[in-house]
């Protein structure tokens, strides 16, 4: 019952409810907890591919490890980014980070 | 597993996940958000779990704990109002993206559901640790190096960044 | 020989040069060049009465028929003496008369080079080389008139003269183009070409000759020229300018033979009664002389038409002597009354009773009275003139007329009321000299008759005893008349005193219509072609200023609307990086999605 279309289509599912979050957060922190989401969906899409179609591929396994080392450290990256403007600016709204505009 | 496990482990997580996932973006509170992004992502390990990768999904049950609980740490410390008790929007444009999320997520789904796919599955095991041990030091360890040294220069530009006073400031 | 020819030409023109150079010794050096130019003219007068007949010139344009050069043969002789004998007659009396001129070198040197000039006309050998000597005749007789300095009627009367012969010169000008054009010579002797070109050449030299000569309706030159110096008067405008025009119709008699010559006598013949009718009203004495020699000279063209050259030429040698004595004995009395008016002259004859011998002489012969040169001469036009019943009328009448017109003015001079005192004044010797020689040529030259005929080789000159009778009784007529004070109806005498209102009929015929023919040239001109002019720089303009507009409005704003899109286009780009993070999301996720939707696509297809 629980198939490979079945994964990928929750996998799908969850891109969209954090893109939902990327797109709508006004707080940075918020944005990147939707990244965070994102990331998880690709995850889940490898590791059903692992289950379903390539049990044996090792480098898949290894994909889904490094990503998961690299939500957190973006995490962290990002949390001390939103530190520093905190600091310079009083505000983590995205709305009011705005002077990278053209 | 077997097909019944599986399935009797997947679905129930699999709702909890989307549901808790979905829900971090309805909170007004930075703290409760949180920690309900650590409950999904929490639960996408026992989803792991479910599909047979044992070391997958016990990894990311213990990175994401950690990980969330910092945040949660950060929130508290740094952020106005963390608990959400003014009861702050803080969306903006819902509607167009929930839109562009909508369709993204659904165009995905029925994506996943029409292709058809290759029918090639060989065995029920997922990869042994061992031979993931193996490919992390083998084949992979340049990557791996990478990672590390990616995850160093995080670790102090996050410091630096952190610290008060900036990059070139006065340490006070 | 053919030396005599340019030198008879040519020393004059020298003689006036040096007569310029040293203008203290003028009255001598003058009359010293006079003398010697007229020897080589008295013998070449010798050597054609021998029988020589030379010719001298050049090609003036090499292969095209047109030579220039002087001839010698029986008719230039006869006119080559005749003008070098009065010019040195009148050049000895001007010694006297411009005594008291300060400019008299000037007035010399004008007399002597009018002399060269008119030897080159009378020895012209060619159309060509005659219509050149021609004009330069003109000139320096505008020139002499217009000499004095004070008087107001001279240069009008200059430019009167000038520019009347000048255009009757246009015919001599048609004549020459038609005549070259038509044989492709200009040499003398030819016969008319047939058709309308030589229609044109007989037209032309007869127009010429009447303005020349004074002929009515272009008469009216002579009278205004009548305010130069007496002994121009003399010279040119009795003796030898305006003979230029018989002289024209003798040399030209085969190319004027028919019907030109036939206009020509009637031209002549009314002449001859019109100017002796403008001669008996006027009340100046040189313009009644100027009326006389119109009148003479139209006899002169009669007798060229009616009898031929020989009769032409024995007249206007006769006239020569005959009014140049006139004329210089006038000038006599306008010096000592200081005017020519008649009344102002009246006495004047009694005052110098020599100088009033010379002009009853001379009167006496151009009034036909015998046995004087110019009776026989008249008579002899009068012969000739009886084949043509009208002109014979006419000669008659001018006959009467002339007797009558010089009897008048001699009787003003006479007259005792007015005599004041005896004649003196400076330069009287010269001048007496001057009219004395004249006085005994008009007795002289009754004898010239037949040897000028034989001169020009023709048979001799016709006599008419019916003529010769008539003529007296035309001239006791005109005694009559004038002596019983016959009355003239007051219209006929008001035209004979304005000229026959030959100057009304000019007017009317040609200035009038050469003006409107110039106005309607000049509102052509204004209207259609200057306002065509102004229509085209303004159809350019409107060109002009369109393309402008189209510039403007069209391409710059083509140009333009472009430029400020792409900038428009900019600032909208522009809006893209909002700085917004999820406005940045949102773009990649919509690119990564149409990114997979053409994937999918070509991948299904």
């Amino acid at each position: 019952m629980v198939s490979l279309p079945v994964v990928l289509a929750v996998a799908g599912v969850m891109f969209g409810i954090g893109l939902y979050g990327a797109l709508g957060q006004t707080n940075a922190i918020m944005v990147i907890m939707g990244v965070e989401l994102m990331l998880g969906a690709a995850m889940l899409n490898v590791v059903g591919f692992l289950r379903y179609s390539w049990p044996h591929a090792t480098s898949g396994a290894f994909f889904v490890l490094i990503v998961m080392t690299l939500m957190a450290v973006e995490a962290a990256v990002g949390f001390a980014l939103v530190v520093s403007a905190f600091r310079n600016s009083r505000t983590a709204e995205i709305d009011d980070l705005t002077e990278l505009k053209g | 597993m077997s097909n019944l496990a599986t399935a009797l482990v997947f679905w129930p997580s699999t709702a909890l996940m989307l549901v808790t996932g979905a829900n971090v973006f309805r909170t007004s509170s930075m703290a409760r958000a949180g920690l309900l992004l650590l409950a999904a992502l929490g639960i996408e390990g026992l989803v792991f779990l479910s599909l047979a990768s044992e070391f997958l999904g016990v990894l990311q049950l213990l990175m994401m704990s950690g990980e969330m609980v910092i945040m949660v740490f950060f929130m508290v410390m740094f952020m106005p109002d963390p608990g959400g008790l003014m009861g702050m929007d803080m969306t903006h444009d819902k509607r167009r993206a929930a839109t562009l999320a909508a369709a993204v997520g659904v165009g995905l789904a029925v994506l996943a559901v029409l292709t058809d796919w290759p029918a090639r599955v060989i065995g029920t095991s997922a990869p042994d640790v061992r031979a993931i041990g193996f490919e992390v030091m083998g084949r992979s360890m340049v990557t791996f190096l990478f990672a590390a040294m990616t995850i160093l220069f995080a670790m102090v530009g996050g410091v630096l960044l952190a610290k008060h006073g900036g990059r070139y400031g006065r340490d006070d | 020989m053919p030396v005599l020819l340019w030198l008879t030409a040519g020393l004059p023109a020298v003689g006036a040069v040096i007569v310029r150079a040293g203008p203290r010794r003028a009255p001598l050096t003058a009359t010293l060049a006079a003398f010697i130019a007229a020897i080589p003219a008295w013998a070449l007068l010798v050597a054609a009465g021998d029988g020589r007949r030379e010719r001298s010139g050049f090609e003036w344009l090499p292969g095209g028929g047109l030579d220039v050069g002087l001839r010698l043969d029986g008719l230039s002789a006869a006119m080559t003496a005749t003008v070098a004998t009065v010019g040195l007659v009148v050049v000895v009396y001007s010694a006297g008369y411009f005594a008291d001129e300060p400019r008299r070198a000037s007035a010399l040197a004008g007399l002597l080079a009018f002399l060269a000039a008119m030897q080159g006309l009378v020895l012209a050998d060619g159309y060509l080389a005659l219509l050149a000597f021609w004009e330069l005749v003109g000139v320096a007789s505008a020139r002499l008139i217009a000499f004095s300095r004070d008087d107001p009627a001279a240069a009008p009367g200059a430019v009167r003269a000038f520019l009347t012969t000048r255009t009757a010169d246009i015919g001599f000008y048609i004549a020459v183009l038609a005549l070259f054009s038509a044989t492709g010579s200009l040499a003398f002797g030819a016969d008319r070409p047939a058709g309308a070109l030589g229609a044109l050449v007989g037209l032309g030299l007869v127009v010429a000759a009447m303005g020349k000569s004074a002929q009515a309706p272009l008469q009216t030159w002579l009278s205004a020229a009548m305010a130069g110096p007496t002994p121009v008067s003399a010279l040119l405008h009795s003796a030898t300018m305006v003979a230029a025009g018989v002289y024209l119709l003798m040399r030209s008699a085969p190319l004027l033979a028919g019907w030109p010559l036939q206009v020509a006598g009637w031209v002549g013949a009314l002449t001859a009664v019109g100017g002796a009718a403008i001669a008996l009203a006027q009340g100046d004495l040189k313009r009644v002389l100027a009326g006389s020699t119109t009148s003479q000279l139209g006899l002169m063209f009669v007798g060229v038409a009616a009898g031929g050259p020989a009769v032409g030429l024995f007249h206007l040698v006769a006239h020569a002597a005959g009014k140049a004595g006139l004329f210089l004995s006038a000038g006599i009395f306008q010096r000592s009354r200081d005017s020519t008016a008649l009344e102002e002259l009246r006495g004047a004859g009694r005052d110098d009773r020599t100088a009033f011998a010379a002009f009853g002489v001379c009167a006496l012969s151009i009034a036909a009275v015998p046995p004087l040169a110019a009776f026989w001469s008249k008579d002899h036009v009068a012969a000739a003139a009886e084949t043509k019943t009208a002109w014979f009328c006419l000669v008659l009448v001018a006959a009467a007329g002339s007797a009558a017109y010089l009897l008048r003015p001699a009787l003003v001079l006479w007259d005792g009321k007015g005599a004041r005192r005896a004649a003196t004044g400076r330069g009287r010797t010269p001048m007496l000299a001057g009219v004395g020689a004249t006085a005994v040529a008009s007795v002289l030259l009754a004898v010239v008759g037949a040897p000028l005929a034989d001169l020009l080789g023709e048979p001799s000159l016709p006599t008419s005893r019916l003529s010769l009778v008539l003529s007296l009784v035309a001239v006791g007529a005109g005694v009559a008349v004038v002596l019983t004070r016959l009355a003239v109806p007051p219209r006929v005498a008001a035209a004979a005193r304005s000229q026959l209102y030959a100057n009304e009929l000019l007017c009317l015929t040609v200035q009038r219509p050469l003006f409107a023919l110039s106005a309607a040239a000049d509102v052509a001109d204004r209207r259609g072609i200057d306002a065509f002019v102004d229509r085209v720089g303004r159809g350019a303009q409107v060109v002009a200023r369109s393309q402008d507009w189209i510039e403007r409005r069209g391409i710059d704003a083509a140009v333009d609307g472009l430029a400020r899109r792409v900038g428009r286009g900019g600032d909208d780009l522009r809006r893209l990086q909002s700085g917004r993070l999820y406005e940045y999301l949102r773009d990649a996720v919509l690119g990564a999605a149409a990114v997979g939707l053409i994937v999918t696509f070509t991948a299904l297809t």
